[in-house]
């Protein structure tokens, strides 16, 4: 069986690749989009066709915004790509088969990387670099679907994986009943379901203010809104306010949910520390401290949100060059101002490069779907600058008010690096802050040691959940920074695929 | 526990899908996940492999993995990356698998 070949393949149906999707296909590329979910927009505009068209009368609960994705999505399932839901990407592969190499009908010098692009990876790397250019070569894709496990090949890759919630690691947050602030919104939004009262939000930023306004539109007041932003993170984000005010309507819609959340009469604690979940076989209570006395508020259903960070499994696995954002507080790929890689066809756009929301995620993904188009001849670079200055600067406003939401919004150390030595830091294998405390204190020098140890970060979710967690707790126990203590390498597959599934997949003809 | 916004009962009867969650009947809107069929009822999804606690669902996205669930026979589905069809067989998954045994029931 021959593998299906395209221009283009993007891994993730969010604003970003939605956005890359469109611009690929006005220059004419063939682009296939793989998503997991089951209907384009992501997390942020996730089900939007359904409510819209199947339950219009809860679109009041999410607001303009979410609203505004509707024509967006169908924008994109007009473009032209071959959009596959349902699709769950466990491996992409640059390495290329000799047999594929052969019969590659590009000529040589056919692919060109932008001037000025972040690709300089050393001597050692740059001969396999200048051999992938003049071939052309295809970045392989593998992804299980209802149907079983595909492989489609393309020459140019994008990742627009977006973000997840940071794990929480707070006593208890294991227990059942306890879930992400997303989660309630998925829930909203997939099953037009509420959480059952009382229901208690802990934690800091956007989303919380946000779930607590629309728990409240859809008929549901929380018991408490439980803030968790230390006092002197208002002081240092004061001193990045003023480009933020430059930023489109941030501040003003922050403002006006906090506003709103006021006037509804919820109860509101500020800068809690010492959090803990209570409950024996679910979640029953949250005690916390706040202002100089203890609480605890009964709760039946508890969600926790400390922001969101890339959801980077994918781009980590292929090796790319990255680096520790000390403000956001994860690991970020190091790509250029079009979302180029440190690997020659490989782009990563929107949240999973670096949180800066998602309406900067559309304009970024617009500018790796003009780049592809460039590198592949499709337009030259008079087009692509021309079409590309509204989107950069679009793009730079966005992220203009993020110097101060990241600092405004930080977590404390505490939600980081738990205290607390029984508190579960690995949900999967059940490892404890106390057992990697205990092992960073003997020596270990890394994430990846840690993991040999002690088995954190090796269960089914591959260290999603306590990645940054290990990090950060080895650096603070080792007074290190976590870019020297560094991250888990990710191997693919980064989802679990059974045998049978990769024993089915169709091979490629002639390897 | 989730409810349903519909509880007041005013709006028409949407589209919906019985399945079977630990032998017992649930109804969930069309389109919902597994998921939000054990949210609704409370369940749990699985006992740990380590210690034997309660897992139930946590990021409803893909990330965290503790909605693993065995679905007509099969393990380790991710309760919240399955969309529910009618006559679906969910149970929670129960501790590690242990070789030669029958599946967990």
């Amino acid at each position: 069986m021959t593998v299906e070949r395209f221009d283009l393949a993007i891994v993730g149906a969010g604003p970003a690749g939605m956005a890359a999707a469109l611009e690929a296909r006005r220059n004419r590329l063939r682009t296939v989009v793989l998503d997991e979910q089951p209907t384009p927009g992501g997390q942020v505009w996730r089900n939007i066709e359904s409510v819209t068209t199947r339950r219009p009368q809860d679109l009041f609960v999410f607001g303009s915004e979410y609203a505004d994705g509707f024509s967006f999505a169908q924008r994109f399932r007009a473009c032209g790509a071959d959009f596959r839901p349902g699709a769950r990407v466990w491996q992409v592969e640059v390495a290329t088969p000799v047999a594929a190499q052969a019969r590659d009908p590009d000529p040589p010098g056919a692919f060109v990387l932008p001037s000025g692009s972040a690709l300089d990876t050393g001597p050692d790397d740059e001969a396999v670099h200048v051999e992938r250019r003049r071939t052309g070569a295809d970045r392989h894709l593998f992804y299980t679907d209802a149907r079983g496990a595909h492989h489609v090949a393309a020459r140019h890759v994008l990742v627009a994986t977006g973000a997840y919630e940071r794990p929480v690691p707070v006593p208890g947050w294991t227990l059942p009943g306890v879930l992400t602030c997303g989660a309630a919104q998925v829930m909203l939004k997939t099953a037009a379901m509420v959480p059952g009262s009382p229901v208690v939000l802990v934690g800091s930023g956007p989303l919380v203010l946000l779930l607590a306004v629309q728990l409240l539109r859809a008929g549901v007041k929380p018991a408490a809104v439980v803030g968790t932003v230390p006092s002197g993170n208002y002081l240092r984000a004061a001193a990045r306010l003023w480009p933020a005010l430059l930023a489109p309507g941030y501040l003003s819609k922050g403002l006006s949910l906090i506003g709103a959340l006021r006037r509804s009469g919820v109860a509101r604690f500020a800068a809690a520390t010492e959090l803990r979940i209570e409950g024996t076989a679910r979640a029953e209570a949250v005690a916390f401290r706040s202002g100089g006395r203890e609480h605890r508020i009964a709760a039946q259903t508890v969600l926790l949100h400390q922001g969101v960070v890339p959801n980077a499994n994918l781009w980590q696995s292929l090796g790319l060059e990255h680096y520790w954002d000390a403000a956001q507080r994860c690991f970020r790929p190091a790509v250029d101002t079009w979302g180029n890689t440190t690997l020659a066809g490989v782009l990563v756009a929107g949240d999973s490069a670096g949180i800066g929301g998602a309406e900067a995620a559309l304009f970024a993904g617009e500018l790796s779907g003009l780049s592809i188009a460039w590198q592949q001849r499709r337009i030259d670079t008079a087009e692509r600058d021309r079409r590309a200055w509204l989107a950069r600067r679009a793009l730079k406003a966005h992220w203009s008010v993020r110097p101060f939401l990241d600092r405004l919004y930080q977590p404390p150390s505490a939600m980081r690096v738990p205290a607390d030595d029984d508190t579960i830091v690995c949900r999967c294998e059940e490892v404890t802050a106390g057992e990697v405390r205990q092992l960073a204190l003997t020596g270990v020098p890394g994430p990846n040691q840690m993991k040999a140890f002690s088995r954190c970060g090796m269960g089914p979710c591959q260290g999603r959940m306590c990645g940054l967690t290990v990090t950060e707790l080895i650096a603070a126990t080792q007074h290190r920074t976590p870019s020297e203590v560094g991250c888990f390498r990710v191997r693919a597959p980064v989802l679990p695929v059974t045998v049978g599934e990769v024993a089915d997949l169709e091979r490629p003809s002639g390897s | 526990m989730f409810r349903s916004l519909r509880d007041d009962g005013a709006e028409a009867p949407r589209p919906e899908v019985t399945l079977a969650v630990d032998g017992e009947p649930c109804t969930v809107p069309s389109g919902a996940t597994v998921a939000a069929a054990l949210l609704q009822r409370g369940s749990i999804a699985r006992l740990t492999a380590r210690s034997g606690s309660a897992r139930a669902p946590y990021c409803m996205m893909g990330i965290c993995f503790d909605c693993l669930v065995e679905i007509d026979g099969v393990p380790n589905r991710q309760a919240c990356m399955v969309v529910a069809e009618p006559g679906m067989d969910v149970r929670c998954q129960d501790g590690h698998r242990r070789v030669g045994l029958e599946p967990a029931r």
